[in-house]
C-alpha cells in the first residue's frame, strides 16, 4: 500500500466517522400518559438505568445508536461499562437488566401500558399515548 | 462424602438449568425464567519454578513457570426463576479448578428470595458471603476493571458462600443511595496449607455490611465472623480444641467517574488468643489501593497492595508487598481481553502453595486471558 493511498482510506475512515456522528438521533425520555411524573433530571434516570433505583421499571431497545447516545449523554459511560455494571448487579442477584425491545414503537407500548415504566425512545415514536419527561441533549 | 454430595446437588441444579435453557425464558402465567451466564479463559504463567502461585488456599495446586490455563478459567450459569408477588428462585453453577487440577462444578448460591417491597430482599438458601467489595461477585470477571483483584486482601479469607439466610435493605434519597445487609448460616472448604489438605467448616457464621454511593463515590463497611472449631495437637496424646473466632473488619472506598477509577480496600483479621497456646491462629491486616483510566475500550490499572501479618500460630510477624498492572480492553460488546503483571514476595501462605517466609524474594506472575458475560 503506498502512502497515497493509505491517506485516501485514512480520509475515507474520517468521513465516515464524522457521518456517523452527524447522523445523531433526537433521543427523549418517556413515561407513560397516565403517569403522574412529570418532568425527571439525568441523574434520576441514570440511577434507575444503572440499577441504582428501583423505583421505575426501565424499558430500552436493543438497536446501538440511541443506546449508546442515550448512555454517554445521561450516565456518562459508555456501552461496555454499563454491561460491566450490570454483570454485577445480575450476578449477585441484586437487580434485573432492563427490559429489552426491538423497537421504539414496541418501546413506547411497553411505557403506554405500565405507569411504573420509563423508557427512551426517536423522538419520532413519540405519540399521545406517553409523555416526554426529559429531552437528551 | 460431604464433598460428593455437595456435587450431587451441583449436578442436580445444573441439569435443572440446561432443561430451563431449553425451554428458554418462556413465560408461563406470569412466571419468567432469566438465564444469564458469565466465564473467563485465561492462564497464567510466573518467573520462577520455586514458587507455586495460586488464588487462595482452597486451590491445591496452581500455577509456575509452565503456563496454566486451569487457575484463571471457569464458566458460570445463572436463572431466576420470577413467580410474580415478589418471589423468586436464584440458582448460579459454576464450573471452576477446585482443589487439585479437576474442574468440578459447583453450586455458587441457590435460594428463595422474597421482596416484599422496593427496599427489602429477603432470601433463603445458600447466599454469597461479601466479606469484600468484589467478594460476591469474584469469579465474574467483566464486572471487574482488573483480571485478577489484589491476592494481599482477596486471599484472606476464601469462603463464598453460608448456608442460610440474608437481609438486604436499600434506599435512595435524592442522589444518596444507602445498602445494609446481613446474612448468616454455615459454611464449609476443603484448604490446602503448604500442601497439608484439611476440611474447614464455619459455624453460626454472619456477615454485616453498609455502603453509601453518592454520584462517583461508593463507600463501604463489612464484618464478617467466622466460628471455625479447631483441634490442634501441641504434643504426643495432647489435643487443644477451642473455637476459632476469625473476625474480619473491612473498609472500601471507590471513586468511578466514568473516565477515573480509583479504589482502595483495608480489612483488618483478628481473632482471641487460643487457650494453653496463647496466641491466636492467625492475625494480619491487609490492603490495596489501585488506580486506572479509561482510554475509550482500553483500561489500564495499577495496583498496590499489602499484607501485615502479626505474630499468631500462623504467621511470624512480617510484611509482604505486591505491585500489579492490569489491562483491559474492551474488544467487542460482552467480551474484554484482558492482561496483568504483578511482582509480588512469595511469603504468604495463602496465595502461594509453597512459601518461602525467610528468602523475601519477588517472583513476577503473568497472565492473560478474556472474560465474557451471555
Amino acid at each position: 500500500m503506498n502512502r497515497f493511498r493509505k491517506l485516501k482510506l485514512i480520509t475515507c475512515f474520517s468521513v465516515l466517522i464524522v457521518g456517523a456522528s452527524m447522523a445523531r438521533a433526537d433521543v427523549v425520555v418517556v413515561v407513560s400518559a397516565k403517569s403522574t411524573t412529570t418532568t425527571m433530571t439525568p441523574d434520576e434516570i441514570s440511577q434507575i438505568y444503572l440499577g441504582k433505583s428501583k423505583s421505575m421499571k426501565p424499558v430500552e431497545t436493543s438497536g446501538s445508536p440511541i443506546r449508546s447516545q442515550f448512555y454517554s449523554k445521561v450516565a456518562g459511560k459508555d456501552e461496555a461499562q454499563v454491561k460491566a455494571i450490570w454483570s454485577k448487579l445480575v450476578f449477585t442477584g441484586k437487580a434485573t437488566a432492563p427490559k429489552e425491545l426491538a423497537t421504539s414503537a414496541e418501546v413506547v407500548k411497553a411505557v403506554a401500558a405500565d405507569p411504573e415504566a420509563i423508557g427512551y425512545i426517536d423522538k419520532s415514536a413519540v405519540d399521545s399515548s406517553v409523555k416526554v419527561v426529559y429531552a437528551v441533549p | 462424602m460431604r464433598n460428593f454430595e455437595r456435587n450431587g446437588v451441583a449436578t442436580a441444579v445444573c441439569a435443572a438449568l440446561l432443561s430451563a435453557w431449553a425451554s428458554q425464558a418462556t413465560a408461563d402465567e406470569g412466571i419468567t425464567t432469566t438465564l444469564n451466564g458469565y466465564g473467563t479463559l485465561g492462564g497464567t504463567f510466573t518467573n520462577n519454578n520455586n514458587y507455586v502461585y495460586h488464588h487462595d488456599a482452597n486451590e491445591f495446586s496452581g500455577a509456575d513457570e509452565q503456563f496454566d490455563l486451569g487457575l484463571e478459567s471457569r464458566i458460570g450459569l445463572q436463572a431466576r426463576v420470577n413467580f410474580g408477588s415478589g418471589f423468586s428462585v436464584t440458582a448460579q453453577e459454576l464450573i471452576r479448578q477446585r482443589g487439585s487440577d479437576v474442574f468440578s462444578l459447583g453450586t455458587e448460591w441457590l435460594y428463595l428470595q422474597y421482596e416484599p417491597d422496593s427496599n427489602w430482599t429477603l432470601r433463603a438458601g445458600r447466599v454469597a458471603l461479601g466479606t469484600f467489595l468484589y467478594s460476591d461477585s469474584r469469579e465474574v470477571g467483566y464486572a471487574q476493571p482488573w483480571f485478577r483483584p489484589p491476592n494481599d486482601v482477596y486471599a484472606a479469607e476464601s469462603f463464598q458462600n453460608l448456608d442460610g439466610g440474608q437481609a438486604l435493605w436499600h434506599t435512595d434519597l435524592a442522589s444518596v443511595e444507602l445498602s445494609l445487609q446481613a446474612s448468616f448460616g454455615n459454611t464449609s472448604e476443603q484448604y490446602s496449607y503448604g500442601g497439608v489438605l484439611a476440611t474447614v467448616a464455619a459455624k453460626n457464621a454472619y456477615n454485616i455490611s453498609a455502603s453509601v454511593e453518592y454520584q462517583s463515590f461508593l463507600f463501604r463497611v463489612a464484618r464478617t465472623y467466622l466460628n471455625l472449631p479447631e483441634s490442634i495437637a501441641v504434643g504426643p496424646g495432647f489435643t487443644v480444641n477451642f473455637a476459632e473466632h476469625d473476625i474480619f473488619n473491612s473498609v472500601a472506598v471507590q471513586y468511578d467517574n466514568g473516565k477515573a477509577i480509583v479504589l482502595g480496600e483495608w480489612s483488618k483479621r483478628s481473632e482471641k488468643d487460643a487457650p494453653v497456646l496463647g496466641q491466636p491462629l492467625a492475625a494480619s491486616s491487609q490492603w490495596y489501593v489501585a488506580g486506572g483510566w479509561r482510554f475509550g475500550p482500553v483500561t489500564p490499572l495499577l495496583m498496590y497492595s499489602g499484607i501485615k501479618e502479626e505474630q499468631s500460630l500462623s504467621y511470624v510477624p512480617a510484611t509482604y508487598h505486591t505491585f500489579a498492572a492490569s489491562l483491559r480492553y474492551d474488544v467487542v460488546r460482552n467480551i474484554a481481553l484482558k492482561a496483568q503483571v504483578s511482582r509480588a514476595q512469595a511469603g504468604n501462605a495463602e496465595y502461594w502453595v509453597v512459601p518461602n517466609q525467610a528468602s523475601n524474594e519477588r517472583v513476577n506472575v503473568y497472565s492473560v486471558g478474556a472474560d465474557f458475560v451471555f
